[in-house]
């Protein structure tokens, strides 16, 4: 082999052209992201009984609430939102612990230090781990939609499979952008990480309204939260599962809007925070600093 | 002769068992302190007192909103009374369940001092049990707050005429006994379990947050549910507090027992937890480390 020359990656020729560079670098990260994917994804079928708990257990506290709207009386359509809230809080779960601490976990159990150590980009991991954990969480979310659904009778009735399917896929690509951006912030910190992301938990659910229309909480304040993916998301998803019931606060077409802008702007962060946060915690020290 | 003989042997079995009472008492204050420490100490008092109001005020408002946007009701009804004091306690179980259960994981692979925990001379089950008081303070403050904040705030009609501190202090300190039983039964799951395991005491919590009656009167559950619900502490420990609370009984099964029954229950239920509890935690304490997986670290 001549020096220099990297056939693993197609390169046959002496000097590499800076196409062939890009080429290696896509390559290379691609694989990168497919690798932290997969741990994702296999761990969660070489472990079946995890699948078991991660699929049923929740959704007891997904029947809890079902029963709070049943003791009051409520609409059939209540039951729907708690069921699809049920199912979209496993979302917000996986970004806060399974990718925005998970830089810190990392550093904790030393993997960080091998991440910044191998050629690849940071951000690559951080795609893997979306992807892998979208996957991941799909199975519980749309387990927790089925079941639910069945249990408890309830009906969904959708009549624009597309744009629900968009408005699905764009919430999933802001959220997971929000999680990635909280993973470059979180790589600075310690024990603070985890009890954020604690502190995000119940009151992520109240503004996102996961069990109630965002509307109940008023125009203002619905306006307000809509900088999080999962409110606007939230939102546009149970409007097109219940059309014309009037439970949605801005029209469809503007959520999808904030949706596209939303994720555009989290993966802009992510990759700005994750290069500014980098250079901090290696100018501090902190990206090997554990048990602090 | 004989008889002081006796004497000498009580005596010196005595200052044993006094010595390993002490010793006991020690792991449990070092390990409770060393609990405080961890939950608070990553950032300024003041700080940690929001952190630990907000969770738990945001939880309750999710359950007025719930409320209000179905009934337009006034926060003062029975219905909504039931349901803010019972979720507000129920934290408790949540707590301190998942709390206990993730120092396993914690102090296995984040902390990875688990295994010195365990060779050392104390034991493991006390040391828990200290970690658990931690969560129990944390959690007494944030639900003191809750209270206070739903009575004022909402007009949650908490009275002090109607209420019995007795059966309160009796019912409330049964329960909490019923919470270590529940959290030692899944620090022994999480002993034998990955890191991931952390959701599993989050799961049993929601099973108990359904079936205990915590939010809604147990009588419109399925018949087959509200018979695991009459076999749960947590139905009797709620429902209690409700009644030491507010004065008034939630549901037609529940009204039909009396103050002096649903204690008999409770106490029952609670021996009951905490035998099971004990006993399965002892079961994964010999499992895991027949396996070694004392010192495990597990990823996803």
């Amino acid at each position: 082999m001549i020096a220099g020359t990297d056939t693993r990656k197609g390169g046959n020729a002496p000097h590499r052209t800076g196409n062939s560079r890009l080429l290696g670098s896509l390559e290379l990260n691609l694989r990168a992201m497919r690798a932290r994917a997969y741990v994702r994804v296999v761990g969660v079928n070489r472990e079946l009984s995890w699948l078991f708990f991660d699929i049923f257990l929740p959704l007891f506290g997904v029947a809890a609430y079902v029963y709070v709207y049943r003791s009051l009386d409520a609409p059939p359509a209540y039951a729907g939102f708690v069921i699809l809230g049920g199912a979209m809080t496993a979302y917000w779960l996986n970004v806060l612990w399974a990718m925005a601490s998970q830089f810190y976990w990392d550093k904790e159990t030393g993997n960080l230090e091998v991440f910044y150590l191998s050629p690849m980009s940071p951000m690559a991991v951080l795609f893997g781990m979306s992807v892998g954990g979208l996957i991941q969480t799909s199975l519980r979310a749309f387990t927790t939609m089925i079941l639910g659904s069945w249990l408890f009778g309830v009906h969904f009735q959708v009549e624009s499979p597309g744009a629900l399917a968009a408005a699905f896929l764009l919430t999933m690509a802001a959220l997971y952008g929000l999680g990635m951006a909280l993973a470059s912030f979180y790589l600075m910190y310690g024990r603070e990480a985890w009890h954020i992301s604690n502190l995000l938990q119940e009151p992520v659910y109240l503004v996102a309204g996961l069990q109630f229309p965002i509307k109940a909480l008023g125009m203002t304040v619905a306006l307000t939260v809509s900088f999080l993916p999962l409110t606007v998301g939230m939102d546009a998803v149970r409007q097109l599962l219940y059309p014309g019931a009037g439970f949605g606060y801005l029209p469809v077409a503007v959520e999808i809007g904030i949706l596209v802008l939303l994720s555009g702007i989290f993966l802009t962060l992510a990759q700005v925070g994750l290069r500014w946060m980098e250079r901090a915690a290696k100018r501090e020290g902190r990206l090997t600093l554990r048990w602090q | 002769m004989a008889v002081a003989s006796a004497m000498a042997t009580m005596t010196a079995v005595l200052t044993a068992a006094m010595a390993k009472i002490k010793g006991n008492w020690r792991v449990l204050q070092l390990s409770a302190w060393l609990g405080w420490q961890l939950e608070s100490n990553w950032t300024d008092p003041l700080l940690f007192l929001g952190y630990i109001f907000v969770k738990p005020v945001a939880s309750s408002l999710i359950l007025l909103v719930m409320y209000l946007v179905v009934t337009r009701g006034d926060t003062t009804a029975p219905a909504f009374a039931g349901m803010y004091v019972g979720n507000a306690f129920f934290a408790f179980v949540g707590q301190v369940m998942f709390g206990v259960s993730w120092v396993i994981a914690e102090d296995r692979e984040h902390f990875a001092t688990l295994k010195y925990v365990y060779i050392s001379r104390i034991r493991l089950f006390w040391y828990l049990l200290g970690r658990a008081g931690a969560k129990f303070v944390i959690t007494s403050i944030s639900t003191a707050v809750l209270l206070l904040f739903g009575r004022y705030a909402l007009g949650v009609p908490l009275h002090l005429t109607g209420f019995r501190p007795l059966y309160f202090g009796v019912v409330f300190g049964l329960g909490i006994v019923g919470c270590v039983g529940a959290s030692l039964f899944m620090a022994g799951i999480m002993l034998v379990a990955a890191r991931n395991g952390g959701g599993y005491a989050e799961g049993l919590a929601g099973l108990f947050y359904l079936a205990s009656g915590a939010l809604f009167p147990i009588d419109i559950l399925p018949r087959w549910l509200q018979g695991a619900s009459l076999a749960l502490p947590f139905t009797y420990w709620i429902e209690g507090l409700k009644r030491a609370l507010l004065g008034t009984a939630t549901g037609a099964r529940l009204s039909a027992l009396g103050d002096t029954g649903l204690l008999w229950r409770l106490a029952l239920g609670t021996a009951a937890a905490i035998i099971v509890g004990a006993g399965a935690f002892r079961l994964a304490e010999h499992v895991a480390r027949r396996r070694g997986l004392l010192d495990m670290q597990t990823q996803s």
